[in-house]
C-alpha cells in the first residue's frame, strides 16, 4: 500500500467514523422523541377521546366522538398552516419527496409541528397512523443533525433516512424492519437504497433500545402460537393476497379521491382538516372503533374477539374516515389503518377459510398477522420491510412464509399504485442518483473510443479567413477546428457556435481570420474517459475539447465534440441494456 | 461590453480619435496603439502593441475604401476599447484594394468576447459603408462633430 492509498484509507475510515457518530446522535434523539410523541398521544387521547368521547366504553359519549375529529383537525390545520405547512397530510410523502427533491432538507421546526399536531390529531379521535408522523420526525431530526456535524448537503440525505429508520424501527418495536423500511419506502418498484442500509441500521438500533428502555421491550401485540405447518393453507393465504390487493386499491383510490375533492374545496387550508374531522365523526359516533389509530382493535382480531360482520363494517368505515382525515390534509400516517384494514381483512378470510375448510385447521388470528403485511405491503409498495415489520410487531416468526406469498403476490396484483405519491419508480430516476449513474457509464467509455476526428483531423491556422472557414464547416463533418499557428502549435479553437454566429453578419468574410474568430480552448488528454472530459466540458462552457498527447500538449491530435459524447452515452447504455 | 443588443454608439468617445501624423502604416499603428493603452481596460499596453502587429502580419486588416480596422482579442484586455485615427493624407496599408488609407479604427477586445467580437467588427464595416459617411468623418472639423457624425450614423 502507497503512501495515497494509506492516507485515502484513513480519510475514509474517518468519514466513516463520523458518519456511524451521527448515526447513533440521530437514533438517540429519534429514541427520545418517540417517548415524547407516545406521551403526548396517549395524553391527549387520554383526556380527550377515551376521556370525553369514551371511545373505548360500551356507552361512548357520541356527541363527543362527533365534534372532537373537527375540533383535533381544526386545532391540527392552524398549527401546520401557521408554523410549518409541510408538516400537514401523512408525513412519509413529505419524508420521501425531502429526500429525493430537496437533498434530505427538513425545517427543525417541521419535526416538533408534526409531533403536535399528529397527537391532537390521532388523540381526537382522527383515523390515521404515527408511522408518518415519525417518518418525517424521524426524517426532520436526521436532517437537523447533519449540520452540526458539519456533513455536506451531498451526504444529508442519509441522515435523513437514518433518521426516518429510527422513527419508525423505535415506534414498532421493529429497528430491523425500521432500517429496511426507510430503504424500501423510497421506490415504487422492487428497489433498495442500498446506502441508507447501515446508517439507518445503526440509528434504528439505538432509536429501539432508548425507546424501549423506557416503554418496555418485547413486542406491540402479543400474537404467540400461529404456526404454518400445512403446505395447502397456501391457498387461502393466496386468496387471501387477492382480496387485500382489492382492498389496497379501493383504499388507495377512495383516499386520492377524497383528496382531490378537499384541494377543490373552497376553503382557507387550515379549516379543512377540521371538516374532514366533521366529517370522520359522523360516521365515528355510530361506529366508534373507526376512529382513532385502530391500535386496541389487532390484539383484539388476533385473540379472534371479532366477528364477520364487524370486520366488514370495521373495514368499510376506517377506510372513509381513514379518507376523510388524511385527504383533507391533517396530520397522521397511513400506515397504521393501513394495517387494521389489512388484519380485518386477513380477519375475514381466516374466519371464511376456516369455516370452508375445517381440516386445515386455519387459525384466523394468523390470518389477520398475515393479512396486514399483505394489505401495507401492496399499498406501500414495500414487501420486504413489511414482512419484516409484521413479524416484529407480533413477534411472530412462524408465519414467514404465508406473509413472503402474500406480500409478493399483493404487491405484483397492485402493480406499483401505492399510497404514496412522492415514492420514485426507481433508482434510474432519482435525482440524486443521476449524476451517479452517468458518471458511471461515462467513465467506462475513453475518448479515443468516442471521438470521431483523430485520423483525419482538420486544423486552420491563424491565418486562415472567415470566408476559408466556412467552406470548411459546410463541406466537412468536422464541427470545431483547433487553431494553429506557423509552428503548428495551438493557440485556439474555433467551435460551430462561432462560425454559425459569423455567418449571420455581412461584410466581414474577409477581414476576420482564424485568430480573430478563435476562443480560448481546452485541451485534455486523448488517454481520459468521457467523464473527464463531461467535467472539463461543464467547468468551461465549451462544446468541444481538443484532444492531445502527453507527450506534446500543444499539438492537436483530435477533437472532441459534444454530441460525440452523447452518441458514445447512447451506444454503451445500448450495449449494456 | 455585456451580451444583447449591440450599442456601439457607446464604445466611441472624444478623447480616442485623433489626427495622425504623416507617415507609414508602421507609424500610425504604434501611434494608436499608444492611445489605446492609455485606457485603464488595457491593462498591458505591449502585450496589445505586439498582438496588433503579429496579427497584421497575418493579413492586412485594410478592407478597402480607405478603411482600415486593425483589431485584437487577447487576455490583457478588459473589455472593447476603440480608437479611431484619421489620416487625411492617405497611408499605404497593404489594403485589399491597394488604395491609401484615410480612416482607421483599432478594436482591442477581452478573448473571452469572442462572440460579440465579430459582431462589433460588422457593425463598424456596416457603418463605415453609409454612402457619404467618410466624407463627413474626414471633415469633422473637432474630435467631439467625429463622434456625433459616428453616433447619428450607428445602426
Amino acid at each position: 500500500m502507497n503512501t495515497r492509498q494509506l492516507v485515502a484509507q484513513i480519510r475514509s475510515s474517518s468519514a466513516t467514523g463520523r458518519l456511524l457518530i451521527l448515526c447513533v446522535v440521530i437514533g438517540a434523539l429519534a429514541g427520545g422523541t418517540c417517548v415524547v410523541f407516545s406521551w403526548l398521544l396517549e395524553t391527549v387521547q387520554h383526556l380527550l377521546l377515551d376521556g370525553l368521547g369514551r371511545h373505548r366504553e360500551a356507552d361512548p359519549n357520541r356527541l363527543w366522538l362527533f365534534v372532537l375529529p373537527g375540533i383535533g383537525g381544526l386545532v391540527s390545520g392552524y398549527l401546520c398552516t401557521r408554523f410549518a405547512p409541510e408538516a400537514a397530510g401523512p408525513g412519509t410523502d413529505a419524508a420521501v419527496d425531502a429526500y429525493h427533491h430537496h437533498g434530505g432538507r427538513v425545517r427543525t421546526r417541521v419535526p416538533f409541528v408534526k409531533m403536535v399536531t399528529a397527537a391532537v390529531t390521532l388523540g381526537t379521535g382522527g383515523s390515521a397512523g404515527r408511522e408518518g408522523p415519525l417518518t418525517q420526525i424521524g426524517g426532520g431530526i436526521g436532517s437537523s443533525s447533519a449540520p452540526r456535524v458539519k456533513r455536506s448537503d451531498q451526504k444529508r440525505p442519509n441522515p435523513m433516512a437514518a433518521g426516518m429508520a429510527a422513527g419508525v424501527g423505535a415506534m414498532f418495536h421493529a429497528p430491523l424492519a425500521g432500517a429496511l423500511f426507510a430503504a424500501e419506502i423510497l421506490y415504487r418498484e422492487m428497489d433498495l437504497e442500498h446506502e441508507v442500509i447501515v446508517p439507518s441500521f445503526i440509528a434504528s438500533i439505538i432509536a429501539y433500545s432508548v425507546y424501549a428502555s423506557i416503554v418496555g421491550f418485547g413486542p406491540v401485540y402479543a400474537a404467540p402460537g400461529f404456526r404454518f405447518d400445512d403446505p395447502l393453507q397456501l391457498f387461502p393465504y393466496a386468496v387471501l393476497a387477492l382480496v387485500v390487493a382489492a382492498g389496497a386499491t379501493v383504499f388507495t383510490r377512495l383516499w386520492r379521491v377524497v383528496r382531490d375533492a378537499f384541494k377543490r374545496m373552497p376553503l382557507p387550508v387550515f379549516l379543512k382538516p377540521a371538516v374532514g374531522g366533521l366529517l370522520a365523526g359522523s360516521i365515528g359516533c355510530f361506529i366508534p372503533d373507526a376512529l382513532g389509530t385502530g391500535h386496541h382493535l389487532l390484539q383484539g382480531a388476533f385473540d379472534g374477539a371479532f366477528t364477520i360482520r364487524f370486520l366488514v363494517l370495521l373495514v368499510v368505515a376506517k377506510m372513509i374516515t381513514t379518507s376523510f382525515t388524511i385527504g383533507s390534509g391533517a396530520s397522521g400516517g397511513k400506515l397504521g389503518p393501513s394495517l387494521v384494514l389489512g388484519g380485518s381483512l386477513g380477519g375475514i378470510v381466516g374466519l371464511v377459510a376456516k369455516d370452508l375448510f375445517p381440516a386445515l385447521e386455519i387459525e384466523a388470528g394468523a390470518f389477520v398477522v398475515v393479512g396486514m403485511a399483505g394489505f401495507f405491503a401492496a399499498a406501500a409498495n414495500c414487501p420486504i420491510s413489511t414482512i419484516i415489520m409484521v413479524s416484529e410487531l407480533t413477534g411472530n416468526y412462524q408465519l414467514l412464509v404465508p406473509s413472503m406469498l402474500v406480500c409478493v403476490l399483493a404487491y405484483l396484483m397492485v402493480s406499483r399504485h401505492g399510497i404514496y405519491d412522492a415514492q420514485l419508480p426507481s433508482r434510474l430516476e432519482a435525482p440524486s442518483k443521476m449524476g451517479n449513474m452517468l458518471g458511471a457509464v461515462l467513465k467506462t467509455i475513453s475518448i479515443r473510443e468516442a471521438a470521431n476526428h483523430t485520423r483525419d483531423l482538420i486544423v486552420v491556422t491563424e491565418a486562415m479567413s472567415l470566408r476559408d472557414i466556412i467552406g470548411l464547416y459546410t463541406s466537412s463533418d468536422q464541427l470545431a477546428f483547433p487553431v494553429v499557428d506557423g509552428t503548428g502549435s495551438l493557440t485556439g479553437m474555433i467551435e460551430g457556435r462561432d462560425i454559425r454566429r459569423a455567418l449571420a453578419e455581412e461584410g466581414i468574410a474577409d477581414l476576420v481570420v482564424a485568430r480573430d474568430l478563435a476562443r480560448p480552448h481546452e485541451v485534455i488528454d486523448i488517454e481520459s474517459t468521457l467523464l473527464d472530459a463531461v467535467q472539463r466540458m461543464t467547468l468551461t462552457g465549451l462544446e468541444d475539447l481538443i484532444l492531445v498527447t502527453q507527450e506534446d500538449v500543444t499539438r492537436p491530435v483530435g477533437i472532441l465534440e459534444h454530441q460525440e459524447v452523447l452518441h458514445a452515452y447512447d451506444r454503451k447504455l445500448m450495449e449494456k441494456t | 461590453m455585456k451580451s444583447g443588443p449591440l450599442d456601439l454608439s457607446s464604445l466611441f468617445h472624444e478623447g480616442a480619435v485623433v489626427d495622425l501624423r504623416p507617415g507609414d502604416k508602421e507609424g500610425a499603428l504604434r501611434e494608436l496603439c499608444a492611445i489605446t493603452a492609455e485606457s485603464p481596460r488595457v491593462r498591458d499596453g505591449a502585450a496589445f502593441c505586439r498582438a496588433i502587429f503579429e496579427r497584421e502580419k497575418l493579413v492586412s486588416t485594410g478592407i478597402g475604401i480607405g478603411v482600415a480596422i486593425p483589431h485584437v482579442k487577447i487576455p490583457s484586455v478588459e473589455d472593447y476599447v476603440i480608437t479611431v485615427g484619421r489620416a487625411a493624407h492617405g497611408i499605404d496599408f497593404d489594403a485589399i484594394d491597394g488604395l491609401p488609407v484615410r480612416l482607421i479604427f483599432m478594436i482591442a477586445a477581452s478573448d473571452q468576447q469572442t462572440s460579440e467580437f465579430v459582431r462589433v467588427l460588422a457593425a463598424i464595416v456596416k457603418l463605415i459603408k453609409t454612402p457619404g459617411i467618410q466624407a463627413r468623418l474626414l471633415e469633422a472639423a473637432m474630435p467631439a462633430d467625429f463622434c456625433a457624425v459616428l453616433r447619428e450614423a450607428c445602426p
